[in-house]
């Protein structure tokens, strides 16, 4: 009786610890019977990789990572990583770190340095031999951390705008604008940079991007257009194109509905991206329409007003420019919400500068200064 | 008047309670010294590591297979549109070895191991076998007390390993079959963030909650008076302590181990 | 190597039990403790293996203070000292045999045939052969009582403690009973300390009798100096008549 407890207790246990063993080998994607070897990679940082995460060669999984470490002597933070012994390496081997999805799980990438989608990155070389050079891709949701920010200090400022417009503020405006700018370019280098490295843009995205470039060659258009216009001085033709700017955005929301109707969910987005700007675009016409009777007094102003609207452009324009930014401005919650917050707060800026125009003429040549 | 009297009462029931956290720590103390007589409680141990580990695994396995279907079911719903679908792999199996596999477990064991061993002593007590224990010089600790908390450290951690693989298992059973996801997606998802801690977490988590569940009940019975109905108050007292310590326990966990 | 109770007071809650109480029982002697139901008489038999502590006065068994032995001394003490429990307390997951074992493993010093062998002689002596392998849920009370009895004489201790080993017994069985608690005296000297409430009984084992009546003992003495006792409460008890009692009360 005792024995047989002793047996039944036995068997669970075993089988327990060998399912334990089994498990966390298998969870953590070991390979059996392969051999392995160990490399080694420094970078400056590492971002959110992981022990665990995968390492990639030519998008096939060939080992993980097994240790990540400061490096001896400032050399940065060394990663250790298992892979299939039978690797053959490029002869300017270096691995890269990314993010995967935009859910903080990251990878390793075994590439050739002189690949073209790597050239551009920043090897980090260690002092220390068989240490293989490493890069690190800015993450995601840091950047659109720093976009909010900025569109958090644009909103402050609009507010301040209200309570005292000097001209103080108006330099901090036009640094603010230009900051959302930057930042915008830089998050659509980014994009492409990532949807080059990954290769992984759906095939639907694909399609849709195609038809998106034909559509963002509209606004550019535009953006010139208003550019031309603004530089020239007339008014008249001024009004003409912004009449057309918003028409031409309003055929570009509908253009882009068409090229993402396979995606339901892209479709909103953009479409809803879309309408924003032609909504912006509404309230610039709008404002100087205001602005008309006025413009012929204030004269020497203008010039400095058509930089200002530059500066508005030039971020409607980055938007629009780049194929990469739309696609991924569809795909990305995060990005999307930061762009939309971005463009309210300048349509609320827009609104407030029709309710009194007078306050803000007086400023506005500030602005240009 | 009556504030004093209230006063007086929360007096009490502090004393109580500092009363009787002191009588159960020196039972606990008194096990404790009772852990070298291995004599005595070895021989005990297999019998009772079947009786509450082996014999308990059913139980287990049925909480946790019902527990991976729905948890595969609430994360698609959850994630509707922006989030990829593999990322149901990933919410089960995290949150059945972090969280559901070791409490739904130790709840429901809570009540049979724990009440178990609480009725079991608690007659002991009252119809005097455990003084009949100590009158043929048996340490009713070594003798009662000891292989059971042991059992349940060794056993509650086992009992969970196989309830975490059946909740990871049905939980991929559902999203092949439920979710048209395929096997490849869900193995994705379950290994993207998975960590070996994880399992020791998980292990060591469970292991707590077995040593409190069955050192609690055998409190209750030792300290059961009165006869059947005593035997029935400490029954029940010692499956709402245990469920109430491993709530405390599983967040002290999360707080000491997981920042 | 007597047992002594020394001035007990014990009391539970408000409730005291015992005030006062002092017993002796020399060596190899056999003492009755009589007394009525609910007086503390098993309350009194527990402090001498310290089931219960006193809240003052000294026990003394085997020459030492009960109270001052380690935990290693006290065990030691009680595996000389047999325990009959008025409820027979036999452990009810265990077959007869087991239950009779217990205290023989613990003893450590014999092999598995002395262990069934003494086993049988024990189960013999209560008439309860061929019970080895029953659980004690299907013993009657009567039978269950013996094998608790048979429990305690079973690793032949030096000491033993009897609370009402006959009372639900009948007749006939009484009778081998008592000349089992004579016979263990006799052949072994135990020393023993037996609770009951049959004079007859007592009469025939004990070789003292001490009556304890609200917490105290009120009377000592053998057998027939009991029986002749001329103290109401005695001769109340003794003839079961709750008058007498009553009027020893009120003379107190
Ligand atoms: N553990 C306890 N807690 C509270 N009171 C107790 C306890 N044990 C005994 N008592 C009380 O002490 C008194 C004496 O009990 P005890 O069992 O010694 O009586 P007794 O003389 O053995 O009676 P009987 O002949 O019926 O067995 C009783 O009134 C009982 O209520
Ligand atoms: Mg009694």
């Amino acid at each position: 009786m005792r024995f047989k407890n002793e047996a039944v207790v036995g068997a669970v246990v075993l089988l327990a610890v060998i399912l334990v063993l089994f498990g966390s080998f298998w969870l953590a994607g070991r390979q059996w019977g392969v051999q392995h070897v160990e490399i080694v990679a420094a970078f400056r940082e590492v971002g959110e990789l992981r022990e665990g995460n995968p390492v990639n060669y030519r998008g096939v999984r060939v080992g993980q990572v097994t240790g990540i470490r400061l490096g001896p002597m400032g050399d940065g933070v060394f990663v250790t990583m298992d892979v299939n012994e039978e690797l053959d390496l490029p002869p300017d081997v270096g691995v890269v770190v990314s993010p995967v999805s935009l859910f903080g799980d990251w990878q390793a990438q075994i590439v050739s340095q002189s690949a073209p989608a790597v050239r551009q990155l920043e090897f980090t070389v260690a002092t220390v031999p068989d240490v293989l050079p490493g890069a690190a891709l800015p993450d995601m949701s840091q950047l659109t951390a720093v976009a909010a920010r900025i569109a958090d200090q644009v909103e402050v400022l609009t507010e301040r705008v209200e309570l005292a417009f000097t001209e103080e503020t108006a330099i901090k405006l036009r640094q603010a604008v230009g900051d959302v700018s930057e930042i915008t370019a830089q998050i659509s280098g980014f994009v492409d940079q990532q949807t080059v490295v990954y290769d992984q843009v759906s095939q639907q995205v694909l399609v849709a991007t195609g038809n998106i470039t034909d559509a963002t060659a509209s606004v550019t258009r535009v953006a010139q257009d208003l550019e031309v216009a603004i530089q020239a001085g007339d008014i008249q033709r001024m009004m003409a194109n912004v009449s057309e700017t918003s028409e031409n955005l309003r055929i570009l929301s509908a253009e882009l509905g068409e090229a993402t109707a396979g995606v339901p969910s892209l479709i909103t987005r953009a479409d809803a991206a879309m309408i924003s700007f032609s909504e912006l675009a509404e309230d610039v016409r709008q404002t100087l329409r205001v602005l008309e009777p006025q413009l012929e007094e204030i004269g020497p102003t203008l010039a400095q007003a058509r930089q200002a609207m530059a500066t508005l452009d030039e971020t409607i324009e980055r938007f629009g420019n780049d194929e990469g930014t739309l696609a991924r401005l569809a795909d990305d919650p995060a990005l999307y919400e930061e762009t939309q917050a971005a463009i309210v707060t300048l349509r609320r800026l827009m609104a407030d500068i029709q309710s009194e125009p007078g306050k803000y003429l007086r400023n506005i040549r500030l602005l240009g200064r | 008047m009556s504030a004093q009297r209230s006063f007086a009462w929360i007096g009490a029931k502090s004393t109580e309670g500092f009363a009787a956290f002191g009588r159960f720590s020196s039972f606990t103390a008194e096990a404790g010294r009772a852990v070298p007589d291995l004599k005595t409680w070895g021989k005990l141990l297999f019998p009772l590591m079947k009786r509450i580990g082996v014999d308990s695994i059913p139980i287990a396995l049925f909480l946790a297979a019902f527990t991976g279907i729905v948890l595969a079911l609430q994360a698609s719903y959850t994630f509707t549109g922006a989030i990829p679908m593999y990322f149901v792999g990933t919410l089960v199996g995290k949150t059945m070895i972090l969280e559901l596999g070791p409490v739904l477990t130790g709840l429901a064991l809570s009540g049979r191991v724990g009440a178990n061993i609480a009725a079991e002593l608690g007659t002991m007590r009252v119809s005097e076998q455990i003084d009949a224990l100590e009158t043929l010089s048996y340490n009713p600790h070594s003798y009662l007390v000891v292989p059971r908390v042991v059992a349940g450290l060794l056993m509650f951690p086992v009992i969970v390993v196989f309830a975490n693989a059946i909740g990871i298992v049905s939980g991929w059973i559902t999203a092949i079959n439920l979710l048209e996801m395929t096997s490849q997606e869900f193995i994705r998802g379950l290994r993207l963030f998975f960590e070996p801690f994880d399992i020791t977490y998980s292990l060591i988590k469970t292991g707590s909650f077995g040593f409190a569940i069955t050192l609690i009940g055998c409190y209750q019975g030792f300290t059961t008076t009165g006869g059947a109905q005593g035997v029935g108050t400490a029954t029940t007292r010692a499956v709402v302590l245990s469920s109430m310590m491993i709530l405390v326990l599983d967040a002290f966990w999360a707080v000491t181990l997981l920042q | 190597m007597s047992i002594e109770l020394i001035d007990i007071y014990k009391s539970f809650g408000p409730k005291e039990v015992l005030k006062g109480f002092t017993l002796t029982v020399p060596e190899g002697d056999t003492v009755s403790l009589v007394g009525f139901s609910g007086s503390g008489k098993s309350v009194a038999l527990k402090h001498v293996v310290r089931l219960l502590s006193p809240d003052s006065g000294v026990v003394r068994v085997d020459d030492q203070d009960v109270a001052g032995l380690s935990r290693h001394e006290l065990y030691e003490l009680r595996r000389q000292v047999g325990f009959v429990f008025q409820f027979a307390a036999l452990f009810d997951s265990m077959t007869i045999r087991e239950n009779l074992s217990m205290g023989l493993i613990k003893q450590g010093t014999h092999t598995e045939a002395e262990i069934e062998q003494r086993i049988n002689e024990s189960l013999n002596m209560v008439e309860l052969e061929g019970f080895e392998d029953r659980m004690p849920a299907e013993l009657s009370g009567g039978q269950r009582k013996r094998a608790g009895l048979a429990r305690a004489i079973a690793f032949r201790p030096k000491y033993l403690l009897y609370d009402e080993p006959t009372s639900g017994l009948d007749p006939v069985t009484t009778t081998v009973i008592d000349r089992l608690i004579l016979k263990m005296k006799k052949e072994l000297g135990v020393t023993s300390l037996v609770i009951t409430h049959d004079m007859k009984s007592a009469d025939r084992v004990s070789d003292r009798v001490a009556m304890l009546f609200e917490g105290r003992i009120i009377e000592e003495g053998t057998p027939d100096e009991i029986a002749k006792s001329e103290n109401p409460i005695v001769r109340g008890f003794v003839d079961g008549e709750p008058e007498l009692v009553e009027q020893g009360r009120l003379d107190q």
